[in-house]
C-alpha cells in the first residue's frame, strides 16, 4: 500500500516534470524567436521569395527553347528582308497606278456643263482643304522642335503640295472640259437652228 | 508483539502528509510558473505576428496604389509627365516615387540615413545609384485626415525592367537565351501568345508585326509599422490590353462588301505605319519601315469587289505592303475580331471598361469633352454615330450602326463599326482630317439582331470623301487601348536593409 503510494507519487512527479521540461523546451526555442523576431522584421531573411505565375515559368527558358528562338528568329529574319522587297517595288509603282484596274474614274469626263460644274465645285473644295492642310502643316514644320520631326513635315508637306497641284490639275482640266462641252453645246445649238428655220 | 510492531510503523510515517504537500505545492509552483512564461511568449509571438501582418497589408496598400495610379482613368493617375503612354516603357534610369510621409516626418528614398525610410534596394536591382537617376515624387493618395487609419506605408517605387533588374537580388535573369545579363532594354509582356512570355525589347522576339506587346512595369512598396517592423514587397507589372491588331490599315470582316471609295484625289488609305500627321504618342516611335495593306479582307472575292469599287484614277491612293496599288489584300483577322462571337466578347470587355457608353443614336455632341490627343478615351454608341465636321476623336470607338461622318472629321485610334457594319461619308469633297490608327468594320449580327456566326456583308460607303483618308499608325492603335487593369506577373518580399 504504502509503497504504491510513493510509485504513484514518483510517477505524477515525472509526468509534470517531462510535461515542464517539454513545455520549457518549447519555450526557450519560442524565447530565442522572440529575442531575434524584432530583429527579424526589420531584416527579413537573405532569401528572397520569388512567387512566379505560371506565365513567368514559361519565360524561363530551357537549351530547347533556345534552340526554337534561334529558329524563329532566322525565319523571321529572312521573312522580314523577302517583305523588304515588295515594299520597296511598291513605292516605286505606287507614282505609277494601274489604268486598267478599278471603277470608272472619278471627277472626270463630264457629261454635260451642268456635271463639270458638280465636279468643280468638288475639286474647288478638295483644293480649298488641302491649301488648309498645307498652311498647316507649314506653320507645324516652322515650330518643330526636333530634326526628325522637321524631316517628317517636310516630307508631308511635299506629298501634300503635289497632291494640290494635282486637283489643281484636274480641276483646271475640268474647267476647260466645261469650256468645250459649253463650246460644243453652243455649236450644236447654232447648228440645229438653221434646220429649225 | 504485533501492537508493537504497529506503533512502531506509525512512528515512523510521522510528517510524511507535510512532505506531500511541500512536494505537490512545488509542482504546482513549477507548472504555474511554466503556464505564465508560456503565455508571455505566445502573447509576444501573437504581437509580431499581428505587427509583421500589419506591414506586410501596408506595402499591400501601397503596392495597390502604385498599380491604380497607372490607369488614366484613375482619379489620381500620374499623368504623362511621370508616366509613359500606353505600350511605351519608363525611360532608361527613370524612377517615380510616391512618398507617404506622417506628420512631421521626412520620406527622402535617396537619403543615407534610416530614418528617412532609404531606398537601398534600387541599386541592388539596377546596379546602379538612385542618385544618378531621374527622379520624381508624387504624393500619396491616401488620406491623412485626422479619424483616419492611414496605411504605413513610406514610398512606392515605380520604374522599367531588365532583365537585370527582374529577379530582385542583382543577379538578373536571362531572358532571351543570349547568356547576356541586359540592363539597359526594357522587357515586354507578349500576352497574344499563350501562355504569355517576357521579352526583352518588342522587336524580332515579339509574337505579332507590328509589335502589340506591352512593357513591364516594377512596382515596389516599403512599409515601416510604429514599432519598426518592416516589410517591402514588389509588384512586376504589364498592361492588359484588348492586344488588338490589325493587318490593315483599313480591315473588313466580311463576306460580301459594297465597296465605294473616294472620289476625291488626296484621299488615302496608307498602310505605312506613322503616314499620316496625327500629335506625336508620348514616349511611342512609328516605324516607317514597317507596312501593312491599306485594305484587307478575308477573302478574294471581298478584294475583287473592293478593288472595282476604287474609281480607276484614285487606285494610287491605296498603298501599303503589297507591290501594286490598289493594295487591297487577303488578310486573317487578329485574336478577339477572328469571329462575331469574338468580337462581341471584345466589346463586351471593351464597353465595360469604356469612358462613355451611349445607348441608341448619336452625333458629335454627344461626344465627351475631356477627350484630347493626351486624353485619349475610350467611347462606345450602341446605334448609329453621326459626326457633322470639324470633329476629331481620340481613343477608341465602337459603334455598332453606321457611322456616317463628313467635313473635316477625324479620330486618332482605333476605330470599330461592329454592328451592322455600314460606313458612310457624306459630303463632295472637302475636309482635311485623318483617321489615324485603324480601322476595322465587320458584321455582327442580322437584321433580326441575331448573332451571324461568320461575318456577315458589309456596306463601305466613302465616295464622298474628300481628303479624310486612313493611315496605319501603330502607336495609335495602342495608345487607344487603354488598359482596363494592370495585370500581376509576379509578386515577391524582398529583403530591406537600411
Amino acid at each position: 500500500m504504502k509503497s504504491r503510494l510513493w510509485l504513484n507519487l514518483a510517477s505524477a512527479a515525472l509526468a509534470i516534470t517531462a510535461g515542464n521540461s517539454a513545455l520549457f523546451a518549447q519555450d526557450f526555442s519560442e524565447m530565442a524567436y522572440k529575442e531575434t523576431s524584432g530583429k527579424t522584421a526589420s531584416h527579413p531573411p537573405q532569401k528572397v521569395h520569388r512567387v512566379w505565375t505560371d506565365d513567368d515559368m514559361a519565360s524561363v527558358k530551357t537549351a530547347a527553347d533556345r534552340y526554337q528562338d534561334q529558329k524563329q528568329a532566322l525565319a523571321d529574319q529572312q521573312a522580314a528582308a523577302n517583305a523588304a522587297a515588295p515594299a520597296q517595288a511598291k513605292q516605286q509603282k505606287t507614282t505609277t497606278p494601274d489604268k486598267k484596274v478599278g471603277g470608272p474614274a472619278a471627277l472626270s469626263n463630264a457629261k454635260s456643263a451642268e456635271d463639270a460644274d458638280r465636279m468643280i465645285a468638288w475639286e474647288q473644295r478638295d483644293i480649298d482643304a488641302q491649301a488648309e492642310f498645307v498652311d498647316k502643316v507649314s506653320a507645324e514644320l516652322s515650330q518643330a522642335s526636333t530634326q526628325e520631326e522637321r524631316e517628317r513635315l517636310q516630307k508631308r508637306l511635299a506629298e501634300r503640295q503635289q497632291i494640290l497641284e494635282q486637283v489643281k490639275q484636274e480641276h483646271a482640266a475640268l474647267v476647260a472640259q466645261k469650256k468645250e462641252l459649253l463650246k460644243r453645246a453652243a455649236a450644236g445649238a447654232n447648228g440645229e437652228q438653221p434646220q429649225g428655220q | 508483539m504485533e501492537r508493537s510492531i504497529h506503533r512502531s510503523g506509525t512512528k515512523q510515517e510521522d510528517g510524511i502528509a507535510l512532505l506531500m504537500a511541500i512536494f505537490v505545492l512545488l509542482v504546482i509552483s513549477v507548472a504555474a510558473i511554466s503556464m505564465i512564461v508560456a503565455s508571455g511568449t505566445e502573447t509576444a509571438l501573437a504581437g509580431n505576428y499581428r505587427s509583421a501582418g500589419n506591414a506586410y497589408y501596408a506595402a499591400v496598400a501601397g503596392l495597390e496604389e502604385g498599380r491604380g495610379r497607372m490607369l488614366s482613368n484613375d482619379p489620381n493617375y500620374y499623368g504623362t509627365t511621370y508616366f509613359p503612354s500606353v505600350g511605351s516603357p519608363m525611360a532608361a534610369n527613370t524612377v517615380l516615387y510616391i512618398l507617404n510621409p506622417f506628420s512631421g516626418e521626412t520620406v527622402d528614398p535617396r537619403s543615407s540615413s534610416s530614418s528617412n525610410y532609404p531606398d537601398s534596394q534600387y541599386a541592388t536591382e539596377f546596379g546602379s545609384s538612385l542618385s544618378s537617376a531621374t527622379y520624381s515624387t508624387v504624393t500619396s493618395s491616401a488620406s491623412q485626415a485626422s479619424g483616419v487609419a492611414v496605411p504605413y506605408y513610406k514610398w512606392v517605387r515605380i520604374t522599367r525592367v531588365t532583365e537585370r533588374s527582374l529577379a530582385g537580388d542583382g543577379t538578373g535573369l536571362d531572358i532571351n537565351g543570349d547568356s547576356t545579363i541586359d540592363n539597359t532594354t526594357p522587357l515586354y509582356y507578349d500576352s497574344n501568345v499563350s501562355p504569355g512570355k517576357l521579352i526583352v525589347g518588342n522587336g524580332a522576339a515579339c509574337s505579332t508585326s507590328p509589335c502589340i506587346a506591352n512593357p513591364v512595369f516594377k512596382i515596389a512598396s516599403f512599409s515601416e509599422m510604429p514599432n519598426g517592423t518592416e516589410k517591402l514587397l514588389e509588384y512586376t507589372v504589364a498592361a492588359k490590353t484588348f492586344n488588338l491588331n490589325f493587318p490593315s490599315a483599313l480591315t473588313f470582316g466580311t463576306s460580301g462588301i459594297t465597296f465605294n471609295g473616294a472620289n476625291s484625289n488626296p484621299y488615302q488609305v496608307n498602310g505605312q505605319d506613322g503616314s499620316g500627321s496625327p500629335p506625336a504618342v508620348p514616349g511611342c516611335s512609328t516605324n516607317p519601315s514597317t507596312y501593312v495593306d491599306a485594305i484587307g479582307a478575308t477573302n478574294s472575292g471581298d478584294v475583287t469587289s473592293i478593288v472595282a469599287g476604287i474609281p480607276s484614277n484614285r487606285t494610287g491612293a491605296y498603298t501599303g505592303s503589297g507591290g501594286t496599288t490598289p493594295n487591297v489584300g487577303v488578310v486573317t483577322l487578329p485574336n478577339g475580331l477572328a469571329t462575331p462571337a469574338q468580337a462581341n466578347q471584345t466589346i463586351q470587355a471593351i464597353t465595360n471598361s469604356a469612358d462613355l457608353v451611349i445607348s441608341g443614336n448619336a452625333t458629335q455632341a454627344n461626344m465627351p469633352s475631356g477627350m484630347s490627343a493626351t486624353n485619349p478615351m475610350t467611347v462606345v454608341v450602341n446605334g448609329n454615330l453621326s459626326l457633322t465636321g470639324n470633329f476629331t476623336g481620340y481613343g477608341l470607338l465602337v459603334v455598332t450602326g453606321n457611322f456616317a461622318y463628313a467635313g473635316n472629321d477625324g479620330w486618332k485610334g482605333i476605330v470599330l463599326v461592329v454592328g451592322d457594319g455600314t460606313t458612310t461619308y457624306n459630303g463632295s469633297g472637302g475636309g482635311n482630317n485623318e483617321f489615324d490608327g485603324a480601322i476595322f468594320v465587320g458584321t455582327l449580327w442580322d437584321s433580326s439582331h441575331n448573332m451571324l456566326s461568320a461575318w456577315g456583308p458589309t456596306s463601305y460607303d466613302i465616295s464622298g470623301g474628300g481628303g479624310n483618308g486612313i493611315y496605319y499608325n501603330s502607336c495609335w492603335i495602342k495608345n487607344a487601348q487603354k488598359p482596363p487593369t494592370y495585370q500581376i506577373l509576379s509578386f515577391r518580399e524582398i529583403p530591406y536593409n537600411d
